[in-house]
């Protein structure tokens, strides 16, 4: 099953070095698979390959997927790092 | 397999492995097969991940102890990311595993097709992650390979060399025997890595972009010189046609070397002189073999370029090199052109010292005189070889007659001490300079009466006189040696040589390039100085056409006001006269 959220990038840089590398970061502790799509780049968040090409700027819609036995929380996370504009928690 | 297109630069087919280079030296290591077992080989690339994660992280802690600018942790946060993302790792270890390679092999493998992505990006900043992706996989196999790297001097197969340029102190110390071509991301016609591909008669095609990025070590690569293309991976069809072509110019060069022995004489009988160009003594035999009558222009440059950084030469080091060019010559004559760097070239002790604009700057004879003990060191070994042969000063850069008299004072002075000491040399030795500099062409009148002869430099003084630098892709397509200016530049000098009586040679690049021979000859060139591969086609050139045909043409030619048209024009007559130099056309 898959589980969707959708995040809108808020900061200005996009996924730049610090905010690609926590997003990898943060889909990593999951043991879901996640993914996240731009477009028609379908991107594995496990990645940092994949997240960098995304070529996600400011105001990019992000649709975050998962799947898995912990999809809820990585979605939620996901969602949640993205849309608060990589701020450290 | 992909088809990359640059600048041929130096003809010739080889099919041969990559070694590929990077800005650093850091050799991206060729394609190995493992004999043991890939979960040792896995092993060992998860060791070298972990060696690498602690060097990264040791030198991120050092930075956020001494930068405030918080992105500088960041990049190194993002190197990390690199270096331990599944995907990379996963498709790594899948090639040990199924294909059985190195586990370098697959680094360097797993890394091309991220790299390439990347530089696919729109974000600026995204694009340039790629040199992070460089830099993690350089200090990965810097961990796997240890002390196993091989360097350039110490080649064990024939190979043919990628790299983004070849800096001078890189070919002057590569395997010569080894390397079988060159394909490099940037460079032009006019390139350091052309001139040496030239100089060593093996293909090489530049400009290219990217190749670097598209090629892993190891990776069979075909060098088309002649085409100015660049198969990575050819596949099996590809391979065959390349080895007929392969076979087809070596047939060609067996059909010029035939009129190798013929003398260069127009249909109406004119003689003409040809000479070879070359950068180390060695060459003597290749331009021998093209059928040069001598070398025309020895660039001396290599014997201080050698090390790195630059060290200048003993008296004795330059002694022995021009010693074995005339032994290799034997009475044929010998043109020893004295230090020419700068600009591009980085003079011994640069160090520190920054030019703004280095082409118009302390080079050549300039920064010769202001480091007279390189000068001196020079014209004494010159001095001294001059009693095993025939050999010729050429003087670069001269652009004004104080320069030229200065440099005959240091000649001067470099004989009496010889004669204090009872040594032996040719005291008339003839010195000639380069017209390389629009001031010297205008004034070659007055040039000529000082000088025993003339070597035109068409290289820089196309780009002085026009203002162009050709390596600049901004400008790059004003740079044309048929532009009017250049042509009554070169009438003039011509002229000036004739009336003086003294030979004018042409040793720059125009000279060897058949598009401008029938112009040059019609102009009143009557000695060439050219690439050794370049000769037998030349001579093919000078002994279909008459210099009354010539004449006509470069009339023609001196009418025309837009430089395109008059290379239309050149390169429609010179086809009529020898269609079959054009082999470059498919």
């Amino acid at each position: 099953m898959w589980v969707e959220a959708k995040a809108i990038v808020p900061n200005t840089e996009g996924l730049h070095a610090r905010p690609a590398r926590d997003l990898w970061e943060t889909a990593r502790r999951f043991s879901s698979e996640v993914r996240i799509v731009h477009g028609r780049v379908d991107a594995d968040a496990k990645s940092i390959f994949d997240i960098m090409t995304l070529d996600a700027a400011q105001g990019t819609e992000l649709i975050i997927r998962t799947c898995g036995a912990d999809a809820e929380a990585a979605a939620e996370a996901v969602a949640k790092l993205i849309a608060s504009g990589f701020k450290h928690s | 397999m992909e088809i990359k297109r640059g600048i041929p630069v130096s003809p010739g087919v080889v099919i041969k492995r990559a070694f590929v280079l990077d800005t650093e030296d850091v050799r991206i290591p060729r394609r190995h097969f493992i004999d043991t077992d890939a979960g040792g080989e896995i092993q060992r690339l998860r060791s070298a991940v972990i060696a690498t994660r602690a060097d990264i992280a040791a030198i991120r802690e050092k930075i956020l102890k001494e930068v405030s600018d918080s992105s500088v942790p960041n990049i190194f946060a993002l190197h990390l990311a690199i270096l331990e993302d599944d995907q990379f790792i996963r498709d790594a270890e899948k090639l040990i595993r199924e294909r059985n390679y190195s586990a370098e092999y697959s680094v360097s493998r797993a890394l091309r097709p991220q790299l390439k992505r990347i530089q696919g990006l729109r974000d600026e900043y995204l694009r340039e992650r790629a040199g992070d992706v460089r830099d993690v996989e350089r200090r990965l196999l810097k961990n796997l390979l240890g002390q196993r790297r091989e360097d350039l001097q110490h080649l064990v197969h024939e190979v043919v060399i990628v790299a983004r340029d070849l800096t001078p102190s890189q070919t002057a110390n590569l395997d010569r025997n080894k390397v079988r071509g060159f394909a490099t991301d940037a460079g032009g016609r006019t390139s350091h890595t052309a001139i040496v591909a030239r100089a060593l008669e093996i293909p090489a095609v530049v400009g290219l972009g990217d190749v670097t990025t598209d090629v892993s070590g190891g990776d069979w690569v075909i060098i088309d010189g002649n085409r100015g293309l660049v198969i990575v991976s050819p596949d099996e069809k590809t391979i065959r046609k390349y080895e007929s072509l392969e076979h087809e110019y070596h047939e060609k060069e067996v059909q010029l070397a035939e009129i190798r022995d013929l003398p260069a004489i127009t249909l109406d009988g004119e003689r003409i002189n040809l000479y070879g160009n070359i950068e180390f003594p060695e060459e003597v035999t290749a331009a021998l073999n093209g059928g040069a009558e001598g070398i025309g222009l020895y660039r001396t440059e290599f014997l201080y370029l050698r090390e790195q950084p630059a060290v200048a030469p003993t008296e004795r080091e330059h002694f022995e090199a021009y010693t074995k060019a005339l032994n290799l010559l034997g009475d044929r004559p010998l043109v020893i052109r004295t230090l020419d760097l700068g600009a591009d070239k980085f003079p011994p002790d640069a160090g520190g010292q920054f030019e703004k604009n280095p082409f118009l700057g302390s080079r050549s004879l300039r920064y010769c005189f202001q480091h007279p003990e390189l000068l001196n060191t020079q014209l004494r070994a010159i001095l001294r070889a001059s009693v095993f042969g025939k050999v010729r000063i050429l003087l670069p850069m001269v652009s004004t007659l104080q320069e030229l008299r200065r440099a005959k004072e240091f000649i001067a002075n470099a004989k009496a001490r010889l004669d204090a000491e009872g040594v032996a040399f040719e005291h008339k030795i003839p010195v000639g300079i380069m017209i390389e500099v629009p001031s010297a062409a205008v004034t070659a009148g007055d040039f000529a009466k000082e000088s025993d002869f003339f070597s035109i430099g068409t290289n820089d003084l196309i780009q002085y006189t026009l203002a162009v630098d050709r390596g600049n892709p901004h400008v790059a397509d004003l740079y044309n040696p048929a532009h009017p200016a250049i042509l009554s530049l070169l009438k003039h000098v011509f002229k000036a040589g004739h009336t003086a009586g003294i030979p004018v040679a042409m040793c720059g690049e125009m000279s060897g390039d058949l598009d401008y021979t029938m112009l040059l000859l019609g102009l009143g060139l009557r000695v060439f100085s050219v690439s050794p591969i370049m000769l037998p086609e030349l001579k093919k050139v000078i002994r279909s056409v008459s210099i009354e045909q010539c004449k006509a043409v470069a009339e023609a030619a001196m009418k025309l006001d837009d430089p395109l048209a008059t290379l239309n024009l050149l390169r429609g007559e010179t086809r009529k006269v020898v269609p079959e130099a054009y082999f470059d056309e498919e």
